[in-house]
C-alpha cells in the first residue's frame, strides 16, 4: 500500500523494530506459543524439520526488518499474502488469526511500556502503524484466497456436474430413508442419460421403491444397493428386465445412506456379439469347406484326366498307323489340353492349402533362398537373376516364401518379350517387416491390366501362346495377405516392379501371426 | 520258379485295370489275371477259390464297399487267406497308408504316378519279382 506508507513516521517505526529485535526470542516464543494452540498450525509446525522451522523465523524477522527499518514493504507484504493463502487452505478463520496476533501483541506491549517514556511512546505509534497495516493486508489477503478456493471448487463441481449430464450411462443416485427397510431408498437425482434409458425416471424423483417400483422389491436391486450402504465393496451385476432388455449395473456408496447406482443398456451390444459370433462361425465353416471342396474336387478331377491321357495313349499305339495325320494331330492336342487341365488343377489345389499347409518357420538367408528358386526355375539362357544390394536373414515358413519369390521370377522370364533379361531382387528391412521387390526389364504391364493381373485365372495371352493358369500371382497375394503383408505392382512404360512385403521373424504358429 | 502264376487285381477303375492288364501283355507276363472291383468282391472269389496258389494281390486302397485296408485286415486274420502276398498299387501317398498298409505286412507299397507312363515299370518289377521271389 504505497499510498499510505508515504505518511508513516519511519523514525517510530524503526523505533518499534529496535524493541522487536531487542526482545527477538521472548516474543518468538510467545508467537510460538500460542500457536502450538492452534491444531492444524501445531500439526504443521510438529511436522517440519527444526532447521526449517528456524529458517522460516530468520525469513520472517528478515522481511519485518527490511519493512521497518528500510522502509521496503514489497517482501513483507508477499509474505503476509503467503500466509494469508496458507491459513485459509489450513481453514483457520481470520478471527483465530486475529486471536494469534492480539495474544502476541499482549506479550509485546509490556516490553514497550518499560521503555523510558519517550521512547516508549514512539515505539507504540510504530506498533499501532504496524499493526494496522498488517491485518489489512492479512483479511485481503485471507479473502482474497478464501475466494479463489471457493471459486475452485465450484468449477471443480461444476465439471464433474456437466460429466455426469453428459455421461452416457444412467446414473441415479438414491437415499436409504428409512434403513433397514428395502422399500425406502428414494431416488433423489438422475441425469439425462437415467432418463433416456429408462422413461419415467424424472417422474419418480423423490419417491421411494415402495412409492413408484414396487416391482423393483422383486429384484436383487435394493439388496445390493444396502449392501454397499452397509460398508460392502461396489456391486456389479447384470440384470434382465421385463421387457428382455439387458442393464449392465454397478452400484457403491456415496456418503452416508447415499448410494449411486450406474447403469447401461447392453442388449444390442450382446445381440451383436452373439451375431458376431454366429457370423464368425459361419465363415469359418464356409472357408473349411471351400477349403475342403477345393482340395477334393481337384483331387478327384485329375483321376479322369489320367484315365483319359491313358485312353489317348493307348489309341496311339493300338492304332497309330492306321489313322490320318488330322486324327494323330487332334491326339496330341487331347494330351496337351489334359496337361494343362492338370497344371491348371495343381495350382488351385496350391491356392486353397495356402496358410493351411505352411511349415514350422525356420531361419534361412535370402540369398540361398534366391539360389534355389533360380535352381528350379532353370531360365533360359541369355536371362540373370540378380540379388540386388546385402542378403537378410529371415526366420519364417521357408516354402510358402519360396513359392512367392518362384512365381514372381518365374512369371518375369516367362512374360519376357526378348531372348535375354535382366530380373533384379532387392531387399530391405522395413519395420517388423522385410520389402522385396521383383523388377524385370521386360515389355511392362499397361496401366488398365495391372488390377487384372492379381485376379484368378487372370492372364493377359491366349493359353495357346502362353502358358499359365493365371492363378500363380493370385497365390502370391493370397499368401503375402495370409500373413498380414500387401502386393504392390508398379509398371510404367518397360519393366514391371512387384514389391510385396513378408514378416522378418514370426511366432512358432503361423496361424497365430497372421 | 513258379507256375502260372494267379494276380488278384482289386482296382475300381476300370481304366486302371486296362492298364494293368496292357503292361503284362507288353511285357509278355502269362500270368492270369483276376479282376475285382473291391474288397468284398475280392474276399469273395479268395474265399470262392478263384484265386488258386501261387498267388499275387495288387491292391488299390480307395475302393468302394470295403476299403484297401480293410480288406488287409480280413485276409490277415483269416487262416485261410493270411498267407497271401499283397502288393499295394495307389494314387495315395499318404503317410497314414503307408503305415497302415506296412502294418498288414504287404509286401511292397507302389504309388502309380511313380511307375512311368502306362504303369511300364510295374511290368519289369512283377516280371523279375515273379521269376525271382518264390510264392507261396
Amino acid at each position: 500500500m504505497p499510498g499510505r506508507e508515504r505518511g508513516i513516521d519511519t523514525e517510530s517505526l524503526r523505533k518499534y523494530a529496535e524493541v522487536l529485535e531487542r526482545h527477538r526470542e521472548e516474543l518468538n516464543a510467545e508467537l510460538t506459543a500460542t500457536a502450538m494452540e492452534i491444531p492444524q498450525l501445531a500439526a504443521v509446525v510438529a511436522a517440519m524439520d527444526p532447521a526449517d522451522r528456524a529458517a522460516a523465523t530468520e525469513r520472517s524477522w528478515h522481511r519485518t526488518r527490511r519493512a521497518l527499518v528500510d522502509g521496503d514493504w514489497t517482501e513483507y507484504l508477499a509474505g503476509v499474502d503467503q500466509e494469508g493463502e496458507t491459513y485459509a487452505r489450513l481453514g483457520i478463520s481470520l478471527d483465530t488469526w486475529f486471536g494469534l496476533l492480539a495474544d502476541y501483541r499482549r506479550a509485546l506491549l509490556p516490553r514497550i511500556m518499560a521503555l523510558p517514556r519517550m521512547e516508549a511512546l514512539a515505539a507504540l505509534d510504530g506498533e499501532n502503524i504496524f499493526h494496522e497495516i498488517a491485518m489489512a493486508r492479512l483479511s485481503q489477503a485471507y479473502l482474497a484466497a478464501k475466494e479463489r478456493e471457493v471459486r475452485k471448487a465450484e468449477t471443480e463441481r461444476e465439471m464433474f456436474a456437466e460429466l455426469v449430464r453428459r455421461s452416457s450411462l444412467g446414473v441415479a443416485i438414491y437415499e436409504w430413508t428409512a434403513s433397514p427397510d428395502l422399500g425406502s431408498f428414494r431416488l433423489i437425482r438422475a441425469n439425462p442419460a437415467a432418463t433416456r434409458l429408462s422413461p419415467g425416471v424424472e417422474a419418480r424423483l423423490g419417491t421411494t421403491f415402495a412409492d413408484t417400483q414396487p416391482e423393483l422389491l422383486q429384484t436383487e436391486i435394493p439388496a445390493r444397493i444396502a449392501a454397499v450402504l452397509r460398508g460392502g465393496e461396489p456391486q456389479d451385476w447384470t440384470q434382465v428386465d421385463a421387457e428382455r432388455r439387458t442393464w449392465k449395473c454397478h452400484t457403491f456408496a456415496l456418503a452416508d445412506r447415499v448410494a449411486a447406482v450406474l447403469f447401461e443398456d447392453i442388449t444390442a451390444d450382446l445381440e451383436m456379439e452373439q451375431l458376431l459370433k454366429v457370423r464368425l462361425t459361419q465363415l469359418e465353416r464356409s472357408n473349411r469347406e471351400l477349403d475342403a471342396f477345393a482340395y477334393v474336387a481337384s483331387h478327384d478331377l485329375k483321376a479322369p484326366l489320367q484315365d483319359i491321357r491313358n485312353l489317348a495313349a493307348w489309341i496311339r499305339e493300338d492304332a497309330g498307323t492306321q489313322l490320318p495325320p488330322d486324327t494323330l494331330r487332334h491326339l496330341d492336342l487331347l494330351a496337351d489340353r489334359v496337361q494343362r487341365m492338370e497344371r491348371l488343377l495343381d495350382d488351385l489345389l496350391d491356392y486353397s492349402r495356402v496358410g493351411r499347409m505352411f511349415e514350422a518357420p525356420g531361419e534361412f538367408q535370402l540369398d540361398a533362398a534366391l539360389a534355389g528358386v533360380v535352381a528350379y526355375l532353370r531360365p533360359p539362357p541369355g536371362f540373370t537373376v540378380l540379388l540386388d544390394g546385402p542378403s537378410q536373414t529371415i526366420f519364417t515358413p521357408r516354402t510358402p516364401f519360396e513359392k512367392v519369390l518362384r512365381n514372381l521370377i518365374g512369371n518375369a522370364v516367362k512374360h519376357h518379350d526378348r531372348s535375354s533379361g535382366t530380373i533384379r531382387v532387392s531387399a530391405h528391412p522395413n519395420g517388423e517387416h522385410l520389402s522385396i521387390t521383383v523388377s524385370d526389364d521386360g515389355p511392362g504391364i499397361p496401366a488398365e491390366y495391372q488390377e487384372r493381373v492379381f485376379q484368378m485365372f487372370q492372364t493377359l495371352r491366349p493359353k495357346d501362346e502362353m502358358e499359365g493358369s493365371g492363378v500363380g500371382l493370385t497365390i502370391v497375394k493370397k499368401t503375402v495377405e495370409w500373413l498380414g503383408g500387401r502386393v504392390d505392382l508398379a509398371s510404367v512404360g518397360r519393366g514391371t516392379h512387384v514389391t510385396f512385403t513378408w514378416p522378418l521373424t514370426m511366432a512358432t504358429d503361423p496361424e497365430r501371426a497372421a | 520258379m513258379n507256375e502260372t502264376v494267379h494276380v488278384l487285381l482289386v482296382e475300381d477303375n476300370e481304366i486302371d485295370r486296362e492298364a494293368v492288364h496292357r503292361v503284362f501283355r507288353r511285357q509278355q507276363l502269362d500270368h492270369a489275371i483276376v479282376d475285382a472291383k473291391d474288397g468284398v468282391e475280392a474276399l469273395r472269389l479268395m474265399r470262392g477259390g478263384h484265386v488258386p496258389r501261387p498267388s499275387l494281390i495288387l491292391l488299390d486302397l480307395n475302393l468302394p464297399r470295403l476299403s484297401g485296408i480293410e480288406m488287409l485286415r480280413h485276409v490277415r486274420s483269416d487262416p485261410a487267406l493270411q498267407s497271401h502276398v499283397v502288393l499295394v498299387l495307389t494314387t495315395s501317398r499318404s503317410p497314414k497308408d503307408v503305415a497302415d498298409a506296412y502294418a498288414q505286412n504287404v509286401a511292397g507299397y507302389m504309388v502309380k504316378a511313380d511307375l512311368g507312363p502306362g504303369l511300364h515299370l510295374l511290368g519289369e518289377f512283377l516280371d523279375k519279382y515273379t521269376r525271382a521271389v518264390e510264392l507261396p
